[in-house]
């Protein structure tokens, strides 16, 4: 840092990220991770030198974790739960302690992400997840496929990967649904920290770690940070030789600065989304109103916003007549009220801050609900098109846009739209094949984006524990 | 004790100019009202009565249209201080055209940005307010060239790597120097008689965000028609560093150096526009155009005056200009009276056109009150100039959801 920034960050307790390969924790070193003005000095190992240890050099390394019946793997992840629940070193406590000085997400949200993080590793889910995604049945014995046109036999079975996930910072969980995605493919997995969240997934490796240090699935478990792009860890790391699946979150932000990524890898993106709603407020009643408000706050607030579902634009189509800028109003209001109820009131960040201002002083037909320079706040459109800086909404900013027809509303939606959550929920069944068609990965009733989240199912529109899979055919 | 009272004097004529300017500007007057500022004391009072840089920008694109040309008009009405001809510019088929109805009925010299993401900044600045630009910019040079160089009083031929019409910002300032300029001077362009349109920009960057740079093949052959036609003689050039690095990187592996006069002037800024040059890249550009005369510019659309670069370094603050820096994160006004960095925000008082109270879109590092730039020239001054976005902790934070870098 420079002595400004010094100055400003007014930081200047160094935090120390640790780096994890096969259970082993690497000794603390001083290589100092680039920090920003405001935020803390972070410091991890420089793993260039580690990529031996860090990768396995033949597929066949794997055979250990090929070899395990999915009920250990399942034992082994429940009990992982259990001991992060309990958090008898403090771990868990002490990543949430990390995370808070330098993320945008609310207190009671990190709290509730790291709850969420427990949950998924619990026996239970662990189970269904295993049933309904045919985990085992596709994954752990070579299956019948189809005959062939000699009417010989043609069987199939998909075999666990060296995979790399470059993973996102933005809602801690990520981390811990990669460890058991991983886990339950059987696969040896490298995960790259994201600057954004240094300490979730170190604090879940070190836990598995006390529970069984040798277990196969620690064996094939490393984390580590290193600055996107730097040539010396990825020119030897984004390898075909050595890496098969390059699992790529934020899509442009994971390879911005990585431009060693070769089309010999099976490179899988997810992201970056956004979420939207379609409400028809000419079929939502005056006494409705209040219902419709809370279950879109609902949605809007979840994870603070910062999820790849969250929505951030509602199209709400009201045909044009007496009193429907009035109606438009109302439902901003509605919203604004249900948000405040939902969300901690923050202050905005400075850019969305000075980007709503602008809007305040210059624009004609938009009106702002809330109150000056934070957060909740509601943006209502009344030209039929979405602000330009929805990508900087967080922590409870939504935007309505009014349209005159559903077909508007259609013609808004892209693949960038991972989910849209739709109200009356009857117009679900009517909408959802033009809305698929269109781009968009995941229909979902207003107030049900966060809540049922389909882990067996696809995500972003594919398969991901197929993807993560190599599938080897036996004609 | 002396600074203090500076500042005390230029917060006064900011609180002047603010109770005259929101008469007129109704924008202003709305900001100021919501802000609840009736007076501006000190600089957190200031704080609040800035406009966003966004703000002029802060249309619908919808009102490029050309059936939403009063839109549009009414749109800039509101950020202006003199009343527009609704009807007039209400017909204009296009951009272009709704422009130059703005210079021909209203005085007002409009100056558009490149167009990044579809739409243009508008600033409505009256002519006045672009010669008197040009006159500060004319006595900046006189003061940090020692009294060696101008822009107006000497006639150069002026040489321009860029359209001769337009109106960005280079375009409208090299018009006004010209106009300025006794004798008239001669002057060659990239693209002689030629327009950079503003609807041909709103056409070709709608998904662009970087500022369009030329060929540099083409360039080249601009500059060997320059050398052909003033060789020797000392010439006025304006321009961007890449641009300017890219020519004479060029010349000088073909061993051509000095090819103009020793008296020519380089006036330029904008930086490197994220290029990585070579660290002796301005010895180049002054060993090929054969000049020590190389004058470099913090500015942007929204400022009447500009900052000029002395030689340690530091972009020394206009005396028209009040200015602070705010916090990054919480974006209060950090401690004028000490050095600190932070999100650049200021006031320009030479705007009344429109109102020039700004916060950037820049981080930057701000001297305090006694401080003192080695170069000897008195006042503040500002130096490590970043875009806060990338500032604000993009870099290697991923997200899976759609957000802009530092959300």
């Amino acid at each position: 840092m420079t002595p400004a920034e010094s100055m400003v960050s007014g930081l200047s307790k160094a935090l120390f990220v640790p780096t994890l390969i096969r259970g082993r924790e690497l000794a603390p070193a001083n290589a100092r991770i680039k920090t920003f003005p405001g935020e803390p000095v972070v410091e991890a190992v420089d793993v260039a030198g580690e990529l031996g240890t860090l990768t396995l050099s033949r597929p066949e390394g794997l055979a250990d974790l090929q070899a395990l019946p999915m009920e250990e793997i399942v034992a082994f992840l429940a009990e992982v739960g259990d001991a992060l629940a309990l958090d008898r070193h403090s771990r868990i406590e002490a990543a949430i302690a990390n995370h808070r000085q330098y993320s945008n997400m609310s207190e009671r949200m990190l709290t509730d992400q790291f709850k969420y993080i427990v949950d998924l590793f619990s026996r239970d889910l662990l189970e269904r997840w295993i049933r309904i995604a045919r985990i085992d049945d596709r994954m752990n014995q070579w299956h019948e496929l189809a005959v062939a046109p000699s009417k010989k036999p043609v069987r199939m079975r998909a075999v666990g990967c060296r995979s790399l996930h470059v993973i996102a910072g933005n809602v801690p969980s990520i981390g811990g649904l990669t460890i058991i995605r991983s886990a339950l493919v059987r696969a040896d997995a490298i995960i790259k920290l994201p600057r954004n969240d240094l300490f979730t997934v170190p604090a879940i490796i070190k836990t598995m770690v006390d529970v069984d240090a040798k277990h196969p699935i620690v064996k094939h478990l490393s984390a580590a940070y290193w600055q996107g792009g730097d040539p010396e860890v990825e020119g030897g790391l984004y390898n075909s030789e050595c890496i098969e699946k390059l699992v790529l979150w934020g899509g442009d932000d994971a390879t911005r600065r990585s431009p060693r990524i070769g089309a010999d890898m099976d490179v899988i993106v997810f992201g970056p989304k956004m979420g939207v709603a379609i409400v028809d407020l000419d079929a939502t009643s005056d006494d409705e109103l209040p219902r419709l408000a809370a279950l879109l706050a609902l949605d809007v607030c979840e994870l603070d916003q910062m999820a790849c579902f969250s929505p951030r634009v509602i199209y709400t189509i009201v045909r044009k007549g007496h009193g429907s800028v009035d109606r438009c109003k109302e439902l901003s209001r509605s919203v604004l009220d249900a948000m405040e109820r939902r969300c901690d009131r923050s202050p905005l960040r400075p850019m969305l801050a000075q980007c709503i201002k602008a809007m305040q002083i210059g624009a004609i037909d938009q009106v702002v609900f809330g109150q000056s320079g934070m957060s909740p706040r509601v943006l209502l459109s009344l030209d039929g098109e979405k602000v330009e800086f929805v990508e900087r909404f967080s922590r409870g900013v939504v935007n309505i846009v009014v349209l005159q027809s559903v077909e508007q509303a259609l013609a808004k939606i892209s693949i960038k739209n991972q989910t849209v959550a739709v109200y009356p929920a009857h117009l679900k069944a009517g909408l959802r094949d033009e809305i698929g068609l269109r781009g968009a990965q995941r229909i979902v009733d207003v107030g049900a984006a966060a809540v049922d989240v389909s882990l067996p199912g696809p995500q972003d529109g594919f398969d991901v524990l197929g993807r993560l899979c190599r599938w080897v055919v036996e004609e | 004790m002396e600074a203090e009272t500076d500042y005390k004097r230029q917060l006064n004529h900011a609180s002047v100019h603010l109770a005259k300017l929101r008469e007129d500007i109704v924008a202003l007057d709305r900001c100021a009202e919501a802000a609840g500022i009736r007076s501006i004391e000190t600089f957190d009072d200031l704080s609040k009565v800035l406009f966003p840089q966004q703000v002029y920008k802060s249309y619908p694109k919808s009102y490029l249209k050309p059936e939403n040309r009063r839109q549009l008009t009414q749109w800039l009405q509101q950020l202006c201080a003199v009343r527009l001809p609704e009807d007039e510019l209400t017909t204009a088929p296009t951009i272009d055209e709704w422009i130059d109805t703005l210079a021909n009925l209203a005085d007002i010299w409009l100056v558009h940005s490149f167009g990044t993401g579809g739409k243009l900044s508008l600033v409505p600045r009256a002519r006045m307010e672009w010669l008197s630009g040009a006159q500060h910019v004319d006595g900046e040079i006189r003061k940090f060239s020692g009294g060696l160089a101008d822009v107006l009083a000497t006639p150069r031929p002026v040489i321009q790597p860029t359209f001769e019409y337009g109106a960005t910002a280079a375009t409208r300032a090299v018009q006004t120097i010209r106009e300025l300029s006794l004798p008239a001077r001669e002057a060659i362009y990239l693209h002689p008689k030629q327009r950079r349109s503003a609807d041909a920009l709103l056409m070709s960057r709608a998904a662009d965000s970087k500022s369009p740079l030329p060929d540099p093949d083409q360039m080249s052959r601009f500059f060997d028609q320059a050398k052909s036609k003033f060789a020797g003689e000392d010439v006025y050039i304006f321009g961007v560093w890449p641009v300017l690095y890219d020519v004479a990187s060029d010349a000088l592996s073909k061993g051509i150096h000095h090819v103009f006069g020793p008296g020519s002037v380089l006036h330029t800024g904008g930086g490197t526009k994220a290029r990585a040059l070579p660290s002796d890249f301005t010895d180049s550009v002054k060993k090929f155009v054969g000049t020590e005369q190389v004058f470099e510019f913090y500015s942007m659309t929204e400022i009447i005056p500009a900052f000029p670069k002395c030689r340690f370094g530091n972009y020394h603050v206009p005396s028209s200009v009040v200015c602070c820096v705010m916090d990054v994160a919480s974006g209060s006004v950090l401690d004028t009276s000490k050095v600190n960095r932070g999100q650049f925000a200021f006031l320009d008082l030479l705007a009344s056109m429109y109102w020039g109270g700004i916060t950037t879109g820049d981080v930057v590092t701000l001297s305090g009150t006694n401080d003192r730039c080695d170069c000897g020239n008195a006042g503040r001054y500002l130096f490590d100039v970043a875009r806060l976005d990338a500032v604000a902790g993009g870099d290697d934070k991923i997200s899976c959801a759609d957000t802009a870098p530092g959300t």
